[in-house]
Parts: structure tokens; C-alpha cells; sequence
């Protein structure tokens, strides 16, 4: 899920700050998962924004509304009254959302209440952490199902560095080593000899490096 | 009982005939019993408080309590078990971490934390009960209206 | 009220529960499971089904009567609502005994209001038999009534009275106009009863009794010593006031209704028309079983001044006779009247339309604004050219040869006193002499003078005992928010509360305990020390019986933190100390001292007695009551009256406080619900609550399936089920809402706990208390 996390209220003042009128829009899909953009904060800030506008002396009229998905066009059509009807938009959404509304409505600014952190999961009630980097060219078969790209500070592909220390990373001492994490994951499947191969270099032409990606998979296009 | 307190809005004299409203979401197994004791023992105590009846204050939505903030009320009382009292086990702790964030946001919009506040009592504590409503409708009385008041709309809202 | 409200609008909104209000209970019949009980219900004036208690009636209702609710401290309009907190939730208008001021001033009662009203609407007939019902002579009064009730008129506040006394004349005169259209007499009477009654004397009260006792069914003869009937309408008002055929007519519609007139017949002694008590009486003559003597009241007052025997001096009421039966009375061309009543003015205007007659004038001694003639009789008299000679008084008529010349006067400084009472005074030195050869005295006419003393009014002192009553109905009162004694207003420093006046006193024939009276003083003790910081309370008990729940604590309270002292000692004596108006109170102390104490103020906690109605209600149910004259109950069956399936709760059955009678009230509707335990659920109505959808099954179509309400709820009840949604076990959940705060879509809500219930509920608390 991509995880998303709320833009503290003085920026978000500062960014709708030329508007009057505004549309909220929240986004049914991971950030109401991850507790960010869903109905509930779409609510919680639109309060706290007309509350902030109305102190400031320069009240806002807010128009709430949550949809599906954000990413995707079939939801998005339906905003369009609502979008005609506000001078601006902010969204609740990941980046993608962002700017599939941005990308639609061409004549009404569009902006992020949240910042975009990662693609990650839950790890505990409201406590989420990064898995995957998104690069496009998928290694977890070599090691147990870890990521070593994401999760290991410096990236290594053949083992932790010097730096690790009762089984946590240098970088952040509460952050477990994803080199011992491996380890134990492929002692535990019985796949440690996967440890003696050598991993050469990554491939990092399928990640970001080349600017933004576009897939193309002609089995489902119509 | 002490006189001072029957007449909140005598310390903010220049306030004139302004008297603070305070919302207290009160829940169902300590908090409520609590009020209701305080009246069955005929206690005194500010009559600037309106309780609102909770099943426990892990179900005060944040909402609500904003809600309560921009419609005008001056200050706002969450009142849930003791810590590790709760009745749903942990329904308080959550409602303490909600109000922490929205006493966060409260600061960061300029009406400020002290206009809410959680506290935690049993159902015996009638005494406790009217201290703390004593003590929040002192402090709002301090703080003033909440600038958000439909009266106080006019001019330039300052804090 | 905290605790009675909430239990009145629960009563109000149940479907199976009637109350009906303004209702007395006139008896009860039947057995335990079947009662008939005799209900006889009063008007509320108001009705309760287009009633929805806006309150615009209150704003135009101008009547203010002192509000019961309050103590009769504030006031309350005519229309009203008890309290606003009255269930039913209605207005109503009390009509405390004050009729409608045109109908109260008229004193045959009228219903002036009512046939006005009708008149309004055209409906003429039942105008005139309105008034006919009280008064069997409309077109007469119509004509010559003083019409008190237009003076009274509430609309002489706007502009001036309504024409209450024309409208009349009009109804009567149309119907007589039109006597073709509206056929059958009023109706006859209802049954007829065998005693006969004789009325002597045929004027207006003859004939008004005459009718109505005629329509109550008896036989009646009227008998009347001169020719005609009517009396002094026919004899005493002037022709060109009442003409005679009207008076003939309306003598006639009396007639018709069967009552016999014997005109010319005098009665010289009443009781020998009366049948005697024992049989065998005198055999001569018709007898009847009631005498009723109306002979009216023909006799002229004397001035009693010198000269007056002189045949020139006429009284009025003779020579109005003289002029109505059409003889010319023999009189000078110069009159003068003496008086300042309607009857002056009659004769002064009598006299002005007699031949020969050059001159009339009139003195009186009350000035020309003060004279109880009718104004305009008095402003027509003056355009007649009747001289008026205000503020004199009569000391002696001249005479010349036995021949009347003139009447010598003097002035009148004031005719009544300060208290609106007759009480002329002169001043001998200034006087004046009229010249007359004719002197019409009238001066008023003969009255019993020794019934008119018992409707003599004091000078002012009924009424300010009344407001003195008014005064001490208040006392001990708080008011203004300030403690203050009620005889002189002084804020009091000491305040003495004597427990178990007369209750827990054998020797009064009140043995029981008061039951609130210990709660009541302590608390009034409270509300006294706010209102009047510093003040030393004591309280006189035997012992404090504080038994309801956390009572004690309250006690408590009041003896340590506020000081009250309470005294176990029953006073025996309390004496004015007079200057300071201090009490002192005598007492034993526990030690059989006796011990004396001034305070301030006294409050007597006197103990409850069965309210005024009980006996009486008690006697029409057939309930017997205790020793104290509270209902009778056995110590078993604390609910249960002497009579089986009437159960008891609250005061009545002996002193209570509101706790106590609502935990009896729903001990005494368990009682009789055994009594209907084998009926139970007929006849009742049920509540139709709005449709519930049952959602079990269905696509929780919000849901996103976060399972963050999994991951919160104590219970487990919420699971992610076989369609990846989050759903709620109903069994499991025990409705603490944790979920609900937490869904991030917002999905899950908790009945009675609804977004838009919470916030209308917080809207109703900043709305319904106006900002506190």
C-alpha cells in the first residue's frame, strides 16, 4: 500500500491561503488505509481549516467529498460539478491521485494535503513502515522474501556491511540490520546457500533513474 | 460553597455578562456516574457545564470535539476512567492520544490546547469531578470567548 | 421539578397512559379489574387539540392574576401555562371567578358579551333569548338602562365602550319586528311543580321573578295595587324615555308565559296570602306556598328643612306618577328641583314639557361633574333649557302666606369625603336664595336604611388587610434574591428553624413524622447562607432524620463546613421582643436547662396535613383514611387502600418527599398491574418506531476494508468476512464505539451515537441555553 502521511495544518493554511472556496477531496483506497486521507481526515481538517480561517478573519467554505480511488478516472469524473462549484481543490490522495485530479481539471488548482512517503504496510496499529523502493526489477526471490534494496540503509546486495550491530543497522540503532533479517529469514526456509551466490551489480534502469516510468501491457489493452 | 464559583465570569469582569460554555463528553461507566454522584450528593459546582453522554471517550470522534470548538463553545472537557480503568479496556488511552492531537492542532490554528482538556476519574470521585470542572471553567474563563463565537465575529480576532 | 419533569414527559409520550386534567373524580363503582369511575371535567377554555403552545395568546392576553406557581410572587396572564415544564403541555384561561367586566357590572348578570357577540354574527333571535334568559325586558333596559357595562367596557380603553345598551335595544326591537319569522315563545318550562307562589307587586323585580319562577315550573300570580302593570317603569320613568307600548309589549311576552297579573289589587298584608302552617287555617281567600315583595321603593326622601310642608312642595316620584298617568299636576311657572339623580333630571324635564312652565331649575349639591345623574340625561336636561345650580344645599324653603316663594341655600364645600363616602359639608356664609313657587324635591327615595347599613364600606380597611395578607402569603420568601423578614424587611443575622411544629405532637393529634421537613430546613439553611453570607442558622430538632441516599452527607455538610448548628431541644415558647422585633426562644437544652435565645428570624417547619381536598375525596371513593386523616394503608401493604384495587402513592397516604412518592407510584401501578396481569397487553397501543433495515448480510459498501476496528475492539467483534469486508458481530459487541472513532471511512456507527445526533445534540446545548 502506498503510505501517506498528513501535511501539518499552518502549511496547509498557507497553501489554499489565496482561496476562499475549496474542495477537500479524500481518497478511499491506501491513504483510508493508512489512516491519512480518508473521510475521517478529510473531516478533521476541514474542520481545523475553517476554524484557522475564521480566527485569521478570512473564513473558508469548504466542500467535502471522499471518493474511491483518486487514481482513477472512472471516480474522478464525478468530481466535476463539485470541482466547477470551488475555486480550488486539495487532495487527500498520493501523489498519483494529486495529479490524476490536476491532469483532469485543467482550469482549478489542484494541491497535496499529504506527503507521499512510501510503499509499505502496517506494521502495528497506526505504525507503518517502508518495504518496497519501487525499482522495477524484483530480487526478493534471492533473499527469503527481504528486501535488501529497501530496507538495508546502504543497499547492499552481498551481505551487511561492518557497521551492524546486535542485529541493527548503523544508521538507526532501532531499525533491524535487513542483512540479519535475511539471514535469519533463509536459515529459517533452509535457502542459506543462496548466501554463498554472488549478486552482481543491480540493474537500475527499470527504477527512476530514466524519469518517470510508463508500463504498456498489450494483453490488456483493449 | 465558595462564592466565586456559583459566579464564573466575575473574574473577567471586563468581559461583561459573558459566561464560558463548556461541553464535558463524558463516559458511560466513571465519568457520567461521576457527574450524577456529584448532583445526588448535591455538590456545587460551575453550572457552566453541559455533559454530553459517551459510551466511552474512545468513541469521542475528534470530530466532535472540533465540532464543539467551532460552533462556539469555549472549552471542552473529555472525562474518561482512570488509566488502566477503562471499561473497554483502552478506549481512554486512545481518547488521550486523540486529544493530545488535537490540542496539537488547536495550538497550530491559534485557539489553543488549554481550550481542551482529558481527564480521568472513577465513579466515586464526585469531588474530583467538580474540581476538574472547576478548574477548566477557571482556566477558559481566563482565556476569554472562543474567539470563534458568533458574537465575537466583528473586528480582528486576536490570540 | 428535576425530578418530576423528565417523570411527567415519560407519562405524557406513552401511548397507554390518558391524562386527563381539569377533572374531578366523582365516585368510583365496580370491583378490583373492572372500575367505572365518574369523571367531571372543567373547561380549559383553550381547545387542547389546535393548541400547539406558540405563547402569542400570553402577549395578548392583558390580564395579569398572581402566578400560583410562583407563590403568587410574580404574576401570570389570564391565559396560561402552569409551568414550562406543564404536562399536558397546553394553555389555558382561568376564569377565576371575574366574568367579563360588562357582564360583572350589570346587575341583572347579563351575559353582555355573549349577545353582542351573536349580534356581531346576525344572529339576532339568539341574541334576544340570551338576554331574555336574564333579563325579561330587553327592549325596556335596551331603552333606559343605566348600562353600567358600557362604562365598564374594556374597549373605553381604546376609544370608548361599545354600545352594549343599543345593541340590546336593536336585538329587541328586531325580533319584535319580526315576531312572524321566529316563532315559539322561550322556551316553556321543563316541568311543572304543584307549590304556587305569589309576587306582589308588578314592576321590574316582580316580573323578573315572576318569569323565572315561572320557568322553573311554578304557578305564579302577580299582584298589583295599581292599574296597570310595570310599576315604576310605567309610573315613575318619563313617556319620552319609555314609550308605553314597548313596556306593553314586553309586560305581555311575560304574561304569555303563563302568569296570572292582578292588577289594582292591593296586598296590604303579605303573610295572609300565605297558606298556614298547620291545617285548618283561615279558610278565607287564595293561598300560596311563597310570598315574594317586590313593592319597590315609592317613597320621597325629606329634606327636613323648614318651610317643607308647604303644599307647593311636591316629591319627585309623585309628581313623575302624576305626569305618566296624563294628569297635569298643578304647578307654578317657576320649578325648582332639588336634586342631582336621574330622577331630578327626570322631574326637571318632566316639568320643562308641562304647559305654563316658564322657568325649571335644578340644584344639587354635588358640582356638575360629580352628579350621580346619567351625564347625558344631565347634557340633555341643559340643552332643554333646565338651569342647573351646582354646590348648594337647601337650608329652608321661603314661604309667603303658606304660598312657596323661594328656597334659600347654601354653599357645599364637598359632598364626600375622602373615602368616596356621602359626608356633605357647608360653609354657612356664603348663601343664596332661588326663587321658586313649585319645589320638586328629589333627593332619593326610601330606603331601608338599616339594610343598606351592612353593605356600608369601611373606611379602606378590608382592602389594606387584604394586601397586609398579601404581604405576610410571602413571608420567608426570598425575594429579589435577598434573605429579608418579612415584617420589616431587615436583612436578618440570626435565623432560628423549629423542626416538628405540629407533627410528631400527640397532643395535636399529629404524631406522625413530616418525613421532609429535615431535608427542607437544612436545605433552606444552605440557600439562606448563599443569599446571606455569615448568617448564624440554627435549627431546633428532637433528631435529624435523614434517611434518602447520601442525605446525611448533606447534613453533614451543613453542620461542618456551613456551620448551621443544630440544636436537639423543642422550643416551647417564641416572644416578640418588642423594638428590635427580635423572637426570643424559650427552650430546654438537652440537659433540662432551660435556655433562652434571640434570633432575627424564626422559620416554623410546619409539619404537612392532608391538603383541604382530601376528606372530601377520600368520602367520593370510599377510601378510609387514618387517625391523621391521611389515606388508610396497612403496614404490609403500604400501597394498597381499604378498598381493594385502588392503590395509593405520593402525600396522600402520608408526608413524602418526591423520591419516595415516585419508588410508591411505581409500587401502586405494580399492584394494579397484578390486578391485569391476565389481560395484560390488550388494549394498549404500541409505538411505531421508523422501519429498521437489517444490514446483516448485505455489502458494507464503505467499508475498505482497513481492519483497523479488527485491530481495536476488546471484543473481537468486528471480522473481515468471506466478502473482505469489515463486519460488526453483533453478539459480541457491547457498543463502546471504539471502532466508530477509529474507522477512517467512517463506516461503522453506533446507534443512539450518530454523527448527526452528537452534533445535534451540541447544537441543542448551544442553542437551548441561549449562550447560557
Amino acid at each position: 500500500m502506498i503510505v501517506a502521511s498528513p501535511k501539518p495544518v499552518t502549511e496547509l493554511k498557507e497553501i489554499v491561503a489565496a482561496h476562499d472556496k475549496i474542495l477537500f477531496v479524500g481518497c478511499g483506497t491506501c491513504v483510508t488505509v493508512c489512516l491519512a486521507g480518508g473521510e475521517r481526515e478529510v473531516g478533521i481538517y476541514s474542520y481545523a481549516m475553517r476554524m484557522a480561517r475564521r480566527l485569521a478573519g478570512r473564513p473558508i467554505d469548504i466542500e467535502q467529498v471522499t471518493i474511491e480511488r483518486q487514481c482513477e478516472n472512472e471516480f474522478i469524473k464525478d468530481l466535476a460539478p463539485a470541482v466547477e462549484r470551488n475555486q480550488a481543490v486539495l487532495s487527500f490522495a498520493c501523489g498519483a491521485g494529486v495529479q490524476a485530479l490536476a491532469e483532469r481539471f485543467l482550469n482549478r488548482p489542484v494541491y497535496a494535503a499529504l506527503n507521499t512517503q512510501f510503499l509499505g504496510i502496517l506494521e502495528d496499529q497506526a505504525v507503518w513502515t517502508e518495504k518496497c523502493l519501487g525499482c522495477g526489477d524484483c530480487m526478493l526471490a534471492q533473499f527469503g522474501g527481504i528486501c535488501p534494496v529497501t530496507r538495508c540503509a546502504k543497499r547492499l546486495l552481498n551481505g551487511p556491511c561492518g557497521g551492524s550491530t546486535e542485529e541493527c543497522c548503523e544508521i538507526d540503532k532501532d531499525r533491524p540490520c535487513a542483512w540479519q533479517v535475511i539471514y535469519k529469514r533463509l536459515k529459517g526456509i533452509g535457502q542459506l546457500d543462496r548466501l554463498e551466490q554472488i549478486v552482481p551489480p543491480k540493474d537500475w534502469r527499470p527504477a527512476w533513474h530514466g524519469g518517470a516510468r510508463k508500463i504498456i501491457r498489450q494483453e490488456h489493452r483493449v | 460553597m465558595t462564592a466565586a464559583h456559583t459566579q464564573p465570569g466575575a473574574s473577567a469582569a471586563n468581559k461583561g455578562a459573558w459566561e464560558p460554555e463548556i461541553i464535558a463528553f463524558c463516559c458511560n461507566y466513571c465519568a457520567y456516574a461521576a457527574a450524577d454522584l456529584a448532583g445526588a450528593q448535591r455538590m456545587q459546582y460551575p453550572p457552566n457545564v453541559r455533559v454530553v453522554h459517551s459510551p466511552c471517550t474512545g468513541k469521542i470522534e475528534m470530530e466532535h470535539i472540533l465540532a464543539a470548538l467551532e460552533k462556539g463553545i469555549d472549552g471542552v472537557l473529555v472525562a474518561g476512567c482512570l488509566e488502566g480503568g477503562c471499561h473497554f479496556i483502552e478506549g481512554n488511552l486512545r481518547a488521550k492520544h486523540r486529544v493530545e492531537h488535537i490540542r496539537g492542532i488547536l495550538d497550530e490554528i491559534g485557539i489553543g490546547a488549554d481550550r481542551l482538556r482529558m481527564v480521568n476519574l472513577s465513579a466515586a470521585m464526585a469531588p474530583t469531578f467538580v474540581e476538574r470542572v472547576r478548574e477548566i471553567v477557571d482556566t477558559v474563563t481566563n482565556l476569554g470567548p472562543n474567539p470563534l463565537k458568533e458574537s465575537a465575529q466583528q473586528g480582528v480576532v486576536s490570540k | 421539578m428535576c425530578t418530576l419533569s423528565p417523570k411527567l414527559v415519560e407519562c405524557a409520550r406513552n401511548k397507554n397512559i390518558d391524562i386527563i386534567t381539569l377533572a374531578d373524580v366523582e365516585g368510583i363503582s365496580g370491583e378490583p379489574g373492572n372500575f367505572q369511575v365518574a369523571i367531571s371535567r372543567r373547561p380549559r377554555y383553550v381547545e387542547a387539540r389546535k393548541c400547539n403552545t406558540c405563547g402569542d395568546c400570553v402577549e395578548a392576553c392583558p390580564v395579569s392574576l398572581p402566578n400560583e406557581f410562583d407563590r403568587a410572587i410574580g404574576t401570570r396572564k389570564a391565559i396560561f401555562r402552569p409551568y414550562p415544564q406543564a404536562i399536558p403541555n397546553l394553555y389555558g384561561i382561568s376564569k377565576a371567578g371575574s366574568p367579563a367586566p360588562c357582564k360583572a357590572a350589570c346587575p341583572a348578570g347579563v351575559n353582555a358579551q355573549g349577545y353582542v357577540a351573536l349580534i356581531a354574527q346576525g344572529e339576532f333571535k339568539e341574541a334576544y333569548d340570551l338576554i331574555f334568559e336574564r333579563c325579561p325586558l330587553p327592549a325596556v333596559c335596551g331603552r333606559v338602562c343605566q348600562h353600567p357595562c358600557q362604562s365598564e367596557c374594556n374597549r373605553k380603553d381604546i376609544d370608548e365602550g361599545v354600545s352594549v345598551r343599543d345593541l340590546k335595544r336593536f336585538a329587541a326591537d328586531y325580533v319584535y319586528a319580526h315576531r312572524d319569522e321566529f316563532k315559539g315563545a322561550p322556551a316553556a318550562p321543563a316541568e311543572q311543580q304543584k307549590e304556587k307562589v305569589a309576587v306582589i307587586g308588578g314592576g321590574p323585580a316582580g316580573l323578573t321573578a315572576a318569569v323565572d319562577l315561572r320557568r322553573m315550573g311554578y304557578a305564579v300570580t302577580v299582584f298589583e295595587a295599581r292599574p296597570l302593570m310595570g310599576g315604576m317603569l310605567r309610573y315613575g320613568i318619563p313617556r319620552y324615555r319609555l314609550a308605553a307600548e314597548v313596556l306593553d309589549q314586553e309586560i305581555k311576552n311575560i304574561l304569555d308565559l303563563g302568569i296570572e297579573a292582578r292588577t289594582g289589587s292591593r296586598v296590604e298584608k303579605s303573610e295572609t296570602l300565605l297558606k298556614p302552617k298547620t291545617n285548618g287555617g283561615s279558610a278565607g281567600g287564595e293561598k300560596f306556598d311563597a310570598v315574594f315583595v317586590a313593592i319597590g321603593a315609592w317613597t320621597t326622601k325629606k329634606l327636613g328643612i323648614p318651610g317643607e310642608d308647604a303644599p307647593q312642595v311636591l316629591p319627585g316620584l309623585k309628581f313623575l306618577h302624576d305626569v305618566n298617568v296624563g294628569g297635569k299636576p298643578a304647578i307654578g311657572p317657576n320649578v325648582l328641583v332639588i336634586g342631582g339623580g336621574d330622577v331630578a333630571v327626570d322631574a326637571a324635564r318632566c316639568a320643562r314639557r308641562l304647559s305654563g312652565v316658564k322657568a325649571v331649575r335644578l340644584a344639587s349639591l354635588e358640582k356638575p361633574g360629580e352628579m350621580p345623574a346619567h351625564s347625558s340625561e344631565a347634557a340633555e336636561a341643559l340643552e332643554e333649557g333646565v338651569e342647573f345650580h351646582n354646590g348648594w344645599g337647601p337650608t329652608k324653603v321661603l314661604t309667603d302666606g303658606g304660598t312657596v316663594t323661594g328656597v334659600e341655600f347654601r354653599a357645599c364645600t364637598r359632598v364626600f369625603d375622602e373615602n368616596r363616602c356621602f359626608s356633605p359639608q357647608f360653609d354657612d356664609a356664603k348663601t343664596t336664595t332661588v326663587r321658586a313657587d313649585t319645589v320638586i324635591v328629589t333627593i332619593g327615595q326610601g330606603i331601608d336604611t338599616s339594610t343598606l347599613g351592612t353593605v356600608t364600606t369601611g373606611p379602606g380597611g378590608r382592602v389594606a388587610a387584604d394586601k397586609e395578607t398579601l404581604a405576610t402569603s410571602i413571608a420567608g420568601i426570598f425575594a429579589g434574591g435577598d434573605v429579608v423578614r418579612p415584617s420589616d424587611n431587615q436583612h436578618p443575622k440570626s435565623i432560628a428553624l423549629v423542626q416538628c411544629v405540629g407533627s410528631r405532637d400527640t397532643a395535636r393529634n399529629a404524631g406522625y413524622c413530616s418525613s421532609i421537613c429535615c431535608m427542607s430546613a437544612t436545605k433552606e439553611a444552605m440557600v439562606a447562607l448563599e443569599h446571606a453570607p455569615g448568617a448564624e442558622i440554627s435549627i431546633f430538632c428532637m433528631d435529624i432524620r435523614a434517611f434518602g441516599k447520601e442525605f446525611d452527607q448533606y447534613v453533614n455538610r451543613a453542620r461542618d463546613e456551613h456551620k448551621v448548628k443544630y440544636i436537639r431541644a423543642m422550643p416551647s415558647r417564641l416572644v416578640e421582643i418588642p423594638g428590635s422585633k427580635n423572637l426570643r426562644v424559650r427552650y430546654f437544652d438537652e440537659n433540662g436547662e432551660e435556655q433562652q435565645k434571640e434570633f432575627d428570624l424564626v422559620v416554623l417547619s410546619v409539619g404537612l396535613r392532608p391538603s383541604a381536598g382530601v376528606r372530601e375525596t377520600a368520602e367520593r371513593l370510599g377510601l378510609a383514611l387514618n387517625e391523621f386523616g391521611f389515606c388508610r394503608t396497612d403496614r404490609l401493604a403500604p400501597v394498597a387502600t381499604s378498598r381493594p384495587g385502588i392503590y395509593v402513592a405520593g402525600a396522600f397516604q402520608e408526608p413524602k418527599d418526591i423520591p419516595e412518592s415516585v419508588a410508591q407510584a411505581s409500587g401502586a401501578a405494580a399492584c394494579a398491574m397484578e390486578q391485569l396481569a391476565s389481560v395484560r397487553g390488550n388494549l394498549i397501543q404500541r409505538r411505531d418506531y421508523p422501519w429498521e433495515r437489517d444490514v446483516t448480510d448485505e455489502d458494507p459498501r464503505r467499508c475498505v476494508a482497513c481492519a483497523t476496528c479488527v485491530k481495536v475492539c476488546p471484543y473481537g467483534a468486528p471480522m473481515i468476512n468471506d466478502l473482505q469486508k469489515a463486519e460488526i458481530q453483533g453478539a459480541k459487541c457491547m457498543g463502546c464505539g471504539s471502532c466508530v472513532a477509529v474507522c477512517p471511512r467512517r463506516a461503522i456507527t453506533l446507534r443512539h451515537q450518530e454523527d448527526a445526533q452528537v452534533l445535534a445534540m451540541l447544537d441543542e446545548l448551544l442553542v437551548a441555553d441561549g449562550g447560557l
